[in-house]
């Protein structure tokens, strides 16, 4: 599994590392069900914190059955019963997600990776229309995104908030449709706005080295002087980021899954960055 | 207004610390400092001011259940006759000193109140025996 929305497993109760572990299984065996087998591949940290945040706000989780892992059939599992559409929209979205990452490896990759993306492409296009059809806003909100993000990454000047606001819209546009109420609402796009500008700046430091080497965009990267901002300066800016959405979590009466979520926002996420940040500051003192 | 014990996330057992950590505890989460600069600081305030009305209602709750030696009733009514004290009690609880001795026939009589307000337009005491009570009136 792959992402940045990651839970800090050490800190969590027995039960509800248990949970989580019935939310991903439940997400995997609907992708499956929805899709296909092999878009299980693309199951997701960020996905699985989506799909428990929107049975959290719906209070849509009636409880775990048994059952046994789709990959692994000798593997017993529990797995999180749904009764909205939590799994069927996180897994909407990873496809769709999915889709459009590969379009954008296709412009920006090198022969082979931009090959194999080619080669993969027809397959989830496909994937992509059916979740498109289930939900256009959704597809929407991120093909807007994709090309709001190109035009920034390519302005004559992109500042690092520029270069952020693209993913963060969009997050924040899918988030605040789930809301009941208008203040909900409200909450919701401020935290989905934060967390995809935090998810989209921990990626872009994660990738500075590999950026540098393939005269890649990257926020953090000065494009014409190849000059690359201070650690400090990478970790104020998540920090940032991960406070205004620490503050309008909190604004959220979550009651399901809450240990969870509270373990993900206080310690998982800040855990991800410190992963990343501490890569620049060892990449800085080998320089 | 919904139960004061769940805005403050203690149940009605807690004891006073309890209920005085659950409230700092919020008011550290909530505090209008936290969201100076954000467009969610209008909805912080609201739950600010939820949390500080639940806190003085509990407050009341118990200290007027103190008073009449009951167990305070569960009374969210912000209309009812006790809210016409409300303010008067939040003032003495924060400024009055009063102390209590316990007399030769097991009454209790107050010593020494001190009452500070210029608003108070009548007092009268109620004498039974050696118990001396100092009762407001209706203001």
């Amino acid at each position: 599994m792959f992402g940045y929305l990651q839970i800090q497993k050490s800190e969590l109760l027995v039960r509800e590392s248990e949970a989580y572990k019935a939310v991903y299984c439940g997400l995997c065996r609907q992708m499956g069900k929805d899709y296909s087998v092999f878009t299980r591949f693309t199951l997701s940290y960020d996905c699985t914190f989506y799909a428990m945040l929107l049975m959290s706000l719906n209070r849509s989780c009636k409880g775990f059955k048994d059952g046994r892992c789709t990959c692994n059939p000798l593997k017993k599992c529990k797995f999180a019963t749904d009764e909205g559409d939590a799994y069927s929209k996180a897994a909407a979205f990873s496809m769709i997600s999915v889709y459009y990452k590969i379009i954008d490896d296709i412009q920006d990759s090198g022969f082979f990776k931009k090959l194999l993306c080619r080669i993969i492409k027809p397959f989830f296009s496909h994937q992509r229309k059916k979740a498109a059809k289930k939900y256009p806003d959704m597809d929407k909100a991120v093909a807007d995104m994709m090309k709001m993000q190109y035009d920034a990454e390519h302005s004559e000047k992109p500042s690092v908030d520029m270069s952020a606001h693209p993913t963060a819209l969009m997050l924040a546009t899918v988030l605040s449709a789930e809301a009941h109420d208008e203040t909900q609402k409200r909450v919701l796009y401020e935290f989905g706005y934060h967390i995809g500008r935090w998810i989209y700046l921990v990626d872009a430091a994660d990738d500075i080295e590999k950026d540098i080497k393939s005269n890649g965009f990257n926020p953090f990267v000065n494009k014409k002087t190849g000059e690359v901002r201070s650690s400090d300066f990478i970790q104020a800016v998540l920090n940032q980021s991960l406070a205004r959405a620490y503050d309008a979590y909190n604004l959220m009466n979550f009651t399901d899954f809450k240990g969870i979520l509270d373990n993900m926002m206080l310690l998982g996420f800040p855990a991800s960055q410190n992963r990343v940040t501490s890569k620049l500051d060892t990449e800085v003192n080998n320089e | 207004m919904n139960n004061p014990y769940e805005v403050l996330g203690v149940s009605e057992t807690a004891t006073d610390e309890e209920v005085k950590a659950a409230y700092r505890n919020l008011a550290k989460k909530y505090h209008p400092d936290n969201y100076t600069d954000s467009p969610l600081a209008d909805v912080a305030e609201q739950k600010m001011k939820e949390i500080n009305e639940a806190y003085d209602m509990i407050n009341q709750m118990r200290q007027k259940g103190k008073g009449t030696g009951s167990t305070g009733s569960s009374s969210y009514n912000a209309n009812s006759s006790s809210s016409q004290f409300y303010n008067v009690r939040i003032y003495i609880q924060r400024n009055a000193s009063v102390s209590f001795a316990c007399n030769s026939f097991g009454r209790y009589n107050a010593v020494t109140p001190t009452w500070p307000f210029a608003s108070i337009r009548s007092l009268s005491s109620l004498t039974s025996g050696s118990v001396t009570l100092w009762k407001c009136s209706s203001l």
